[in-house]
């Protein structure tokens, strides 16, 4: 067969070699962008992948010790580990180390590609934020992981976490009873497993009350513990002194009755009586103690303040609970419907028995006021949302340690400086002040302390300081603080 | 067996090397598209950014914002400042958007040019029909056209 030619002219040459060059040159350019690419993303899905293991497991670790040891103290990192103190003093490390990253028992080996890995940390406050950093060891990409952490008890409540505060450290004995006891938080747990606060000052402040929450114009409140599974919480101060109860002078010769879900005080404290009328001490009908503390900002009315139903002019508009259609801004919709124990006992008029343990026994027994002359029948709890503190709580508000008295005999410096509760109630020695628990000898008389520090009974028409104490609802959580004075716990 | 050992006609030459370029030229192309979709996934569903929004809603759920914003239902950059300042080091800048979760509504989200493609990439690529109620969107970015973004949608 015959050729149609013997070959190719030059110009033919050289244009078929270069389109087979810049052919060949696209080939391996796209090959190599293509292996490259791949590489590329091949480590990153694997880097990716660690990414989300690492902060996930770092970050659910770390926020679980906070719940379980309290905020973040202290945060100091250098040569790729991070040493971490926690508010009950519990110390653990963040460390990176032959491409591993390692918390407590977590350990996150990370892909053999990255190299050059590196730890920091730092903190603003409210939030702890870890950098990991690491390089791509075939391209040199540089990699970095943000763990950023909420250094508060979130998703933990105000109660849970003083529960989980309480580390007991040693144990006390008082009047034959054990207490175990957390020293370096000032808590201690009663029989019945009740967590309080006590001391001199222990780091129980919250805001509550407050204008908006967490910290707008708020009042500062106290911590008395964790009580039948809820916060319980007491103002900082009185909001001035009151009768517990009084009445006209042919009941009790006007001293009033010791039954608290009856009492004046209580109608003062608490919703459902923004109509309260009764008699003043000349026999008119008179706006009387109706709910001004719970309902608030209403102005002024009449309080009783002494025997034979004698009143005298009052303003709560300046302490009341604060209510608002605003969730941030209702103190009342934060208040817990709860049960207060209204057992009646003997202290004082020289029964020097009642230390501690039997406070909370009489409160939470079935002894009452028998036969009283006013027609009253006595009962041993009542339900509502404000109250004042009981025996109990005062009782327990002393370092045991350094005040073992009997309640009656609380009248040493010791005990009075060794129990945060003594300056609340007694403004401070200036007022008596009222607890709960009612007299089970007397029908008009109800526990009280005295300025002395000493517990005994008083004739509940006394006008005696009045500290507004209640329940706070479990659903509440830390949003900042660590319940020192400088910084109380602050609510959502 | 008979050899053809005639050659090639440069034109053949030249119809089979414009294909073979076609072929490259579209296989770079592709390739750059997928290039730029994994990039944009990355910084659309970026897992810090993810983490700053989840706690960003917490911080806000837990303030008592969020009843109202959903009741006033305005689009808007909100401060997250006090979470954001913890990447001040690693980042120029932190921000937060709220929205109700509807397109009209998220569309109406103003800010720079990145947060703008965002929002037309999120309304290009999320189901409105869901039943979420709100989103949080967080944006970090280390250089004004070098942002990451999440959107936290809320039921």
């Amino acid at each position: 067969m015959k050729l149609n030619r013997k070959g190719y002219i030059t110009i033919e040459v050289i244009v078929g070699a270069a389109l087979t060059a810049v052919i060949a040159f696209f080939l391996i350019e796209l090959t190599v962008k293509l292996v490259n690419k791949t590489d590329d993303y091949y480590a990153d899905t694997l880097v990716t992948t660690d990414k989300a293991l690492v902060i996930k497991n770092i970050k659910r670790v770390i926020e679980s010790d906070i719940s379980s040891y309290g905020i973040i103290n202290t945060l100091s990192c250098s040569d790729n580990t991070c040493s971490i103190t926690y508010a009950n003093n519990t110390e653990k490390q963040l460390l990176v180390s032959n491409k591993t990253i390692q918390y407590d028992s977590y350990t996150k080996e990370f892909n053999a590609g990255i190299d050059n890995l590196g730890l920091t940390g730092t903190s603003n406050g409210n939030y702890i934020l870890f950098k990991i950093s690491g390089d791509n060891i075939f391209t040199g990409k540089d990699y970095t992981f943000y763990v950023l952490i909420f250094n508060q008890m979130k998703n933990s409540t105000l109660a849970s976490h003083i529960s989980n505060l309480y580390i007991p450290s040693t144990t006390i004995r008082n009047n034959s009873v054990n207490y175990d006891i957390d020293a370096a938080h000032n808590l201690i747990k009663d029989p019945l497993g009740n967590i309080r606060y006590y001391g001199a000052n222990p780091n129980n402040y919250i805001y509550f009350n407050c204008a908006t929450y967490p910290d707008t114009n708020c009042e500062t409140w106290r911590i008395i513990g964790i009580i039948d599974g809820k916060m319980k919480i007491m103002r900082g101060s009185s909001i001035g002194v009151f009768s517990y109860d009084t009445s006209v002078s042919t009941i009790n010769s006007g001293y009033g009755i010791n039954e608290w879900s009856q009492a004046d005080l209580m109608k003062l404290l608490n919703p459902g009586y923004d109509d309260n009328k009764d008699l003043d001490k000349d026999g008119n009908t008179v706006t009387v103690n109706n709910g001004l503390y719970y309902n608030g900002y209403r102005g002024g009315s009449n309080c009783y303040n002494g025997a034979s139903n004698a009143t005298t002019t009052c303003n709560l508009s300046t302490v009341s609970i604060r209510k608002n259609a605003d969730d941030t801004k209702d103190s009342s919709r934060k208040i817990s419907e709860m049960k207060y124990y209204i057992g009646a006992g003997v202290v004082g008029d020289g029964d020097n028995t009642v230390y501690a343990d039997k406070s909370l026994e009489i409160e939470r027994g079935t002894t009452v006021m028998q036969n009283p002359g006013d027609g009253i029948a006595r009962t041993t709890s009542w339900t509502g949302m404000i109250a004042i503190p009981s025996a109990s709580d005062y009782a327990y508000a002393a370092d045991l340690n350094l005040c073992s008295n009997d309640l009656y005999s609380r009248t040493t410096t010791a005990c009075k400086q060794n129990n945060w509760m003594y300056n609340i109630l007694t403004d401070s020695g200036a007022h008596k002040g009222w607890l709960l628990t009612p007299s089970s000898n007397y029908d008009s008389r109800v526990w009280r302390v005295n300025t002395t520090g000493g517990v005994g009974g008083a004739t509940n028409s006394y006008a005696y300081a009045a500290v507004p104490t209640l329940y706070l609802n479990n659903g509440i959580i830390i949003v900042s603080g660590d319940g020192t004075a400088d910084n109380p716990y602050r609510i959502s | 067996m008979k050899i053809n050992n005639k050659g090639f006609m440069l034109a053949e030459v030249v119809v089979v090397s414009v294909v073979i370029a076609m072929i490259l030229v579209t296989s770079f192309t592709g390739l750059n598209r997928v290039s730029r979709g994994f990039e944009t996934r990355n910084n659309y569903y970026d897992i810090d950014s993810e983490y700053l929004a989840i706690e960003a809603n917490n911080y806000f759920i837990q303030n008592g914002k969020i009843n109202s914003w959903v009741q006033s239902g305005e689009s808007k950059e909100i401060d997250i400042s006090n979470i954001g300042s913890t990447y001040v080091d690693y980042y120029s800048s932190i921000k937060g958007y709220f929205s109700l979760y509807n397109d009209v509504k998220v569309g109406a989200l103003t800010g720079n040019q990145t947060l703008l493609d965002y929002v037309k990439y999120f309304n290009g690529h999320y189901d409105f029909n869901e039943e979420y109620t709100y989103v949080i969107i967080t944006e970090m970015c280390k250089t004004i056209d070098d942002c990451k973004y999440y959107g936290l949608r809320v039921r």
